[in-house]
């Protein structure tokens, strides 16, 4: 039996027992699924704890433990294995460029592709800092491609689904005489040991010790209790010898921290790919507008009829459902006239309403925090009702205000916050933003 | 403040005077904003023989229908909520992805109405096929009961190897033949008993009137039944 499909995987043995035998698999090392750590049972697959308490029935016929956490990927019991085929890559040395991209990169993607070049090189961590809109795909062809040629394997991923269905037809197209696999949950193709895998994070726990180049775009797009898992999978999916490059638009403190003090190197790439500086929003002092009684009044609806008037496009940020619900009457009372839409997770029309927003039919958005990152439209401004609500991390602002003037056509888009009072998370944002403005000034980078 | 059990956040109960009396110090297992989700079938108008949502409190055409083919027995089925959107999601959670923990949820809802029952009940859950007991590994009407402390008895077993009913459609479902039998080591536990029959989502009701069919013949004192979702 050919154990190919193994290599680099890391595989939950009653899974495997549907196509291979147990003879099949005598060559594979296996450990069992948990272990216990300080008097809890610890996921081997995916790192989170579990209470000894939680048992239930299970299909061994006694009561075992399982990892919720990991469950999506198939439930990972106590009484089953884990199974990993320790062999070789089977990937040789070519010569020959595998990178077909012809465009060209600025000055300073040019500098950080060198630098990610090298780290690779060197098997070293690096951290990408590039500001939304700075082009940070473009400055990886070079060191995927040098990988690629020195036959290593390697992995991008992200932790949302978006950013890895936006990436892979943009890398494959880069790359077309090497063949991917793309890796998400939901999808039911089969898979096969490609030397170039493009995946969400979550997809990452399937692996272990497989990848000499790991890189992980928007490492930021979960809260920080999340992202403690998205370390371990990282780190469980890497070789011995290897290198991780990670990508964001807006570090957490922690990562922040580790920059200053030099403890993980760092590309900062302060300005956007066409010269112009970020937009920084404008901070608009404003009761809360869910509790108006008559919104017609306030100062956001005066500034979203000067934007129709003006055919401005725009997006109009609210940071619940909930809230979104609320509004909605109102809004379709006082602009009957005006086409606009309404998006969240969970509408079943999401992609639709975008795809319109996109194609100019609509003249605004109104969204949740689901289009804070990965998507671009041309020319539009930005508004955030509520700016001061707990759902918008700083992180968060920052993103939403990257959403504006990334068009070379139209570099100038506005931004603007609605709040009654700061907090710490819009205030860290309009920090970060003038901190990169003026560090991209400084450097010469701005036109 | 505690997690959610179902999406993880962290919340916090807020804390009102009618718990304090009770001694309900138990933070809720769902945050606020999944548990609004859940539609409670108390606070509408439903039928009174399955729990089904509609605009008067009387019988519904299937159980008038119902009622027809079991001249004498006018069955009672209660349910706490519709099975809506969410519901099938937990539900999916729950048996095909196999999250056990999902028990947990409703433990609060359980005890409250088998409490009201009283201890006397002989209380049966509704089999699953040996098919899916085996790839499961739990029967998940069993476990809803086991985690909120009730008693109960296997009385029912299932006869067939395979075969799920949400598989089927509304026509299969209702042409569906009898799938269990009594396990005779129990089938006397029932002669002169209050019986409350289990299961996890009420259909169209052709599960509970398969277990009805063997069941009544038995001569229990009562017979009722009473589901999670409907």
């Amino acid at each position: 039996m050919d154990l190919t499909n193994l290599i680099g995987r890391e595989l939950l043995l009653s899974d495997l027992l549907t196509e291979y035998t147990e003879s099949d698999l005598s060559g594979c090392t296996f450990r069992p699924a948990f272990h216990s750590a300080k008097r809890r049972a610890q996921c081997n697959r995916c790192g989170s704890f579990s209470k000894l308490t939680e048992i239930y029935p299970c299909i061994c016929g006694n009561n075992c433990i399982y990892c919720r956490y990991c469950i999506q990927l198939g439930k990972v019991r106590a009484c089953d294995k884990l199974v990993t085929y320790e062999a070789a890559d089977l990937f040789s040395k070519k010569p020959v460029p595998y990178l077909k991209w012809q465009g060209s990169l600025s000055e300073q993607q040019e500098k950080a592709s060198k630098e990610i070049v090298l780290s690779i090189k060197e098997f070293t961590d690096r951290v990408v800092w590039a500001v939304t809109g700075a082009g940070k795909t473009e400055m990886l062809f070079k060191g995927i491609s040098e990988a690629l040629e020195a036959g290593k394997r390697v992995c991008v991923a992200s932790p949302r689904i978006d950013v890895c269905l936006e990436l892979a037809p943009r890398i494959q197209a880069a790359f077309p005489d090497i063949q991917t696999a793309l890796l998400y949950g939901g999808e039911e193709s089969v898979y096969i040991y490609t030397q170039l895998v493009i995946a969400t994070t979550h997809q990452l726990l399937r692996f272990k010790e497989a990848f000499d180049v790991l890189i992980i775009d928007e490492i930021d797009a979960f809260p920080y209790y999340q992202n403690e898992g998205l370390y371990y999978a990282s780190e469980k999916a890497v070789k011995k010898q290897s290198s991780t490059i990670y990508l964001t638009a807006t570090p957490d403190t922690k990562l922040q921290r580790k920059i200053v003090k030099g403890q993980i190197e760092a590309s900062i790439l302060p300005a956007r790919y066409h010269g112009y500086p970020l937009p920084v929003p404008k901070i608009i002092r404003e009761k809360d507008i869910f509790s108006m009684s008559d919104i017609s009044a306030s100062k956001a609806c005066r500034q979203i009829l000067m934007l129709i008037s003006r055919r401005q496009k725009f997006l109009l940020f609210i940071p619940t459902i909930r809230l979104m619900d609320s509004i909605l009457p109102a809004l379709r009372r006082f602009f009957s006239t005006t086409r606009f839409e309404s998006v969240h997770a969970q509408d079943p029309f999401r992609k639709e309403k975008v795809e319109s927003m996109r194609k100019g039919e609509l003249q605004f958005l109104i969204t949740t925090t689901i289009l804070e990152r990965g998507v671009t439209f041309k020319n539009i401004d930005v508004i955030v009702l509520a700016a001061d609500h707990d759902v918008y991390t700083e992180s968060a602002l920052v993103q939403i205000a990257g959403r504006a003037g990334r068009s070379a056509d139209y570099p100038e888009g506005k931004v603007t916050f609605y709040l009654e009072e700061w907090t710490r998370s819009s205030k860290g944002a309009v920090q970060q933003i003038r901190q990169m403005n003026r560090q991209a000034a400084k450097k010469g980078l701005l036109l | 403040m505690s997690r959610c059990k179902w999406c993880g956040t962290i919340h916090s109960n807020t804390l009102t005077i009618h718990a304090l009396v009770r001694f309900e110090l138990q933070p809720d297992t769902l945050c606020f904003q999944c548990r609004e989700k859940l539609e409670s079938l108390n606070d509408q108008l439903t039928c009174r023989g399955c729990s089904r949502i509609q605009d008067k409190t009387d019988y519904c055409p299937d159980c008038l229908s119902w009622q027809k083919t079991y001249q004498g027995h006018t069955h009672i089925h209660e349910a706490m909520y519709a099975y809506n959107e969410f519901a099938s999601q937990i539900i999916e959670q729950f048996k095909f992805t196999g999250d056990c923990a999902i028990a947990e949820l409703f433990v609060k809802e359980v005890k409250e109405y088998f409490r009201k029952i009283g201890q006397t009940a002989l209380i049966i859950p509704i089999p699953v096929s040996r098919e899916s007991y085996s790839t499961r590994g739990f029967n998940q009407t069993e476990l809803l009961l086991a985690v909120s402390g009730v008693t109960y008895n296997s009385v029912l077993v299932n006869r067939y190897q395979c075969g799920r009913q949400s598989g089927k459609n509304r026509k299969q479902r209702l042409e569906s033949p009898q799938p269990f039998e009594i396990d005779p080591c129990h089938g006397e536990l029932i002669r002169g008993k209050p019986v409350v029959l289990v299961d996890d989502i009420y259909t169209t009701g052709r599960t509970i009137y398969h277990a009805l069919d063997l069941i009544l013949p038995m001569e229990p004192s009562s017979i009722r039944s009473f589901s999670l979702f409907r």
